[in-house]
């Protein structure tokens, strides 16, 4: 059997609930998206140290979904990657509870993104991450 | 005005589907994030044109945003620049590609610049909150 093997599939929905009247005055779902794919690996419970933990799929060194949450209590993580087609290091810093969320096909000429890191303030941080290609 | 204006959440769920058998091998929410908020803004169809666009930030500072390419013939770039001014955040986007980035605003992080570099006339969804 030929790729693609699995259908990674992002369902999410985002509302913005005004607190006095408790009126929904945004509901909206992003739309789903499953891209077919060869390979989708979630890690639950990952440690980070304050060396850069590389993430990569087993299959692609490029990866289309990636998802990645700080589900530590109390230290912040810094998150990097470079998109494909460019040399520059893109950076986020994720506090306690943040997330970022990259969902897309990989059918597009620079689609993806390559060499993940994850690097924590402090030993014994933990994190969330999803990876899929 | 106060951080209890709004609640935005964002509920999302992760899965992989085994092609051969339909089996959900991976099914996974990740956690239902409801953040008290200042302000929570959707556009549906904002238009974008090729080269830089600059979007608004409401307040001077996000801390969700949500980015999808609904446009069947561009690709944009999702750049931003977070509160310390010293890193970026950035992804292309293809047709149907979505990025996203959700976070506390009582925590001391956020976006204080937002821009979509886009290959041509289109159209995005946006949401930005804070």
């Amino acid at each position: 059997m030929a790729p693609p093997y699995v259908i990674n599939t992002l369902n999410a929905s985002i509302t913005s609930t005004d607190v006095l009247s408790g009126a929904i005055i945004v509901d909206r779902s992003t739309g789903n998206p499953a891209i077919p794919s060869t390979v989708g690996v979630y890690v639950q419970t990952a440690l980070l140290t304050v060396t850069t933990l590389i993430l990569s799929n087993p299959v692609n060194a490029t990866t289309y979904q990636f998802y990645f949450k700080n589900t530590d209590p109390s230290n912040v993580i810094t998150v990097t990657w470079i998109e494909v087609g460019q040399s520059i290091a893109r950076v986020v810093a994720l506090y306690p509870g943040d997330l970022i969320i990259l969902w897309q096909n990989p059918s597009g000429i620079n689609a993806g993104i390559t060499a993940i890191g994850a690097t924590a303030i402090t030993n014994g941080v933990l994190c969330e991450y999803f990876l899929g290609a | 005005m106060p951080l209890t204006d709004l609640t935005n959440t964002l509920t999302a769920n992760i899965t992989v589907t085994e092609q051969s058998t339909g089996n959900v091998i991976v099914n996974r929410g990740i956690g239902n994030l409801a953040f008290s908020s200042d302000y929570g803004q959707f556009w549906s169809y904002y238009p974008v044109t090729t080269g830089g666009n600059v979007i608004l930030i409401t307040g001077g500072l996000a801390k969700q945003i949500y980015v999808k390419n609904i446009d069947p013939a561009i690709h944009i770039n999702v750049n931003l620049t977070a509160l310390a001014g010293a890193t970026t955040a950035s992804a292309a986007l293809y047709p149907g590609g979505v990025w996203m980035t959700w976070s506390d605003p009582a925590l001391a992080d956020g976006y204080t610049n937002f821009s979509i570099t886009s290959s041509g006339v289109g159209v995005v969804e946006i949401f930005i909150g804070g």
